[in-house]
């Protein structure tokens, strides 16, 4: 599966096109890294807890918009974009969308 | 290029788990959370107390149990004086700690009990006094509940129970003001609390040591618990109790004996 956030793949022919994709998670950490976090925010730096659920978040939508667009039968996701927004304190959503299309 | 437009399959984006699982593990978690704290908050409560002076023990009993379970005067009859003298023997014998007192308190009434509480406080009823066969069954008793005193096994017991009512008020969700009155209510009846049954067998070991220095034998602690078997038409099963079955001790005593095979004859009970 080839994923790009750029519309069209060089050298490479769209022969379909499948619509659009999506792929979305609202995760939170545990109550302990919401703790660690607290006491983060008194003397300052990065944030790792928060940093890693972030990361897992994206991780995960990824996936999801992959599995959506296997079910469609596409080879490739172009035009892929990111989203995330606060759900609750210390949750995060965060959304993947893209294009699903069959390569040559 | 060929546009198409499918459908795309239910339940990728949205897991179609049930969430009653979710919750059953996460209320599992849970529980299993809060019981270890209050195991580790229990097992500190218990081991921090034994910290606590005696002296402000002793304080402490006066605001409490002083007046309620222990009388304010003590009659001093001749059995109380015997009582009084009998103890301080016991007491050297148990080499306890300089800063701890022992009193012991006569009560007259029908109940068969004696139990020691906080301050070093010993309460000992006339109905038990009566049914005791010899003074040397009476000093396995006194000596018992000096061990306690010794081991400082009131405290502890009183640190076990404001513990569960603090978890408790915890729990219910009281105020922090209620919480104190509670606790102040029921300190009576925190402190009259059972000790655990390690801290019974401790305190028989601990007496039968007593008996064998003080008298060269151990011969009467058998009477004691003979006596309580006889009276007692149902006992209950260990695990209800918090004093080990009164076989068991009777067991321990024989074993006791046999690993210490002093003999000699019992003492008789002054007349009361």
């Amino acid at each position: 599966m080839l994923i790009s956030n750029i519309e069209i793949i060089p050298g490479k022919k769209i022969s379909k096109h499948l619509g659009m994709v999506q792929g979305n998670t609202v995760r939170s950490k545990h109550v302990g890294r919401d703790i660690m976090a607290g006491f983060k925010n008194i003397f300052g730096g990065e944030l790792v807890g928060y940093t890693e659920l972030l990361q897992e978040a994206r991780e995960e939508a990824t996936q999801r918009m992959v599995q959506q667009a296997q079910a469609i039968g596409a080879n490739a996701v172009i035009n892929v974009r990111f989203s995330t927004s606060s759900i609750t304190a210390g949750a995060a959503e965060l959304f993947a969308y893209g294009t699903a299309v069959v390569i040559e | 290029m060929n546009y198409q437009n499918p459908k795309i399959p239910e339940g990728i984006n949205i897991s179609d788990e049930h969430p009653l699982k979710d919750f059953a593990a996460m209320l599992i978690g849970v529980g299993v959370f809060i019981v270890a704290a209050f195991v580790i908050i229990f097992a500190l409560a218990e081991w921090l107390v034994r910290f606590v002076p005696f002296e402000v023990e002793t304080r402490l009993a006066e605001s409490t149990v002083v007046g309620t379970l222990v009388p304010a005067v003590t009659t001093a009859s001749k059995t109380q004086k015997y009582l009084t003298a009998l103890t301080a023997d016991l007491v050297q014998q148990q080499q306890l700690p300089e800063d701890i007192s022992v009193t012991v308190h006569y009560i007259e009434g029908d109940t068969v009990n004696a139990y020691a509480t906080l301050g070093g406080h010993i309460i000992i009823y006339q109905g038990l006094l009566e049914k005791l066969p010899n003074e040397n069954a009476l000093a396995m008793v006194l000596a018992h509940e000096i061990a306690h005193i010794k081991h400082r096994d009131p405290i502890i017991a009183m640190g076990r129970g404001v513990t569960i009512a603090l978890a408790m008020a915890s729990l219910s969700g009281v105020g922090e003001n209620a919480v104190a009155e509670t606790l102040i209510n029921q300190i009576n009846f925190l402190t009259a609390m059972a000790f655990s049954r390690d801290q019974e067998k401790d305190a028989d070991d601990e007496a039968l040591k007593t008996l064998l220095a003080y008298y060269g034998h151990i011969k009467g602690a058998e009477d004691l618990f003979a006596l309580f078997q006889h009276h007692q038409s149902f006992e209950p099963p260990e695990f209800l109790s918090s004093h080990p079955v009164n076989q068991e001790r009777i067991d321990n005593i024989r074993l006791f004996q046999q690993a210490n095979n002093y003999t000699g004859a019992t003492r008789p009970l002054p007349p009361l």
